[in-house]
């Protein structure tokens, strides 16, 4: 409920912007949203999420909350592809201007960030932070491709 | 709007959603008109910092390092 008001407000803020200006700083807050995401999911699975990487992980708090290594790696796979997309998003919107065609990675990274959700929401039930950052994401995500005109 | 944003506000840092610096950055920046030169070093930054994260989650798929 909070996410919506925060997100109508910030709407309603930038009323006057130009569009383009609305889908950049919009997929600024996705990325800003993801990277936490990802930073709360390496915090669960480490001890030291700073200087440990990898497949397995080795903080008592994973086995707790069902963060298994095959979860681990599966969500590493999705973050992987969305930020990978995310980027070629970015890319693609230096050249977009209002009333080109939508790029396609925009809406391929709302794609991948609501399969991150969808397997958060599975996989991590109890980790409501890690849950509510990916849905801030998936939520900007769609922002930005009702922007830039995604059907 | 503001007025009704900053009433909001504690509840909004308490809930986690955001940081109060991210928040007024985010008003800031969306309350002007950003250049082309702006929004493209905005667009850069969100390059390199997915790169980073992207990386890492690759390095997650295979063996600890």
């Amino acid at each position: 409920m909070k996410r919506w008001i925060l997100i109508a407000l910030v709407a309603s803020s930038c009323a006057s912007v130009p569009l383009k200006q609305k889908a950049v700083l919009g997929l600024q807050a996705s990325e800003v949203a993801l990277e936490s995401a990802h930073d709360i999911e390496r915090g669960l699975c480490f001890v030291a999420p700073s200087t440990e990487k990898g497949n397995h992980c080795t903080s008592a708090t994973a086995a707790q909350i069902g963060l298994t290594d095959e979860r681990h790696a599966d969500l590493a796979r999705r973050f992987e592809a969305a930020f990978a997309v995310e980027k070629q998003a970015a890319i693609a919107l230096t050249a977009w201007k209002a009333g080109d065609p939508s790029p396609t990675t925009v809406d391929a990274y709302r794609e991948d960030i609501a399969a991150i959700l969808s397997l958060a929401r599975q996989l991590l039930p109890s980790a409501t932070t890690f849950i509510g950052k990916v849905q801030l994401a998936v939520d900007e995500g769609a922002a930005i491709a009702l922007l830039v005109g995604v059907r | 709007m503001t007025m009704a944003f900053l009433t909001l506000l504690p509840q909004l840092l308490a809930a986690g959603i955001a940081t109060a610096e991210q928040i007024k950055a985010l008003l800031s920046a969306r309350n002007k008109t950003m250049t082309d030169d702006e929004l493209n070093a905005v667009l850069a930054m969100i390059v390199a910092s997915a790169e980073k994260h992207r990386a890492l989650a690759a390095a997650d798929q295979l063996p600890n390092a």
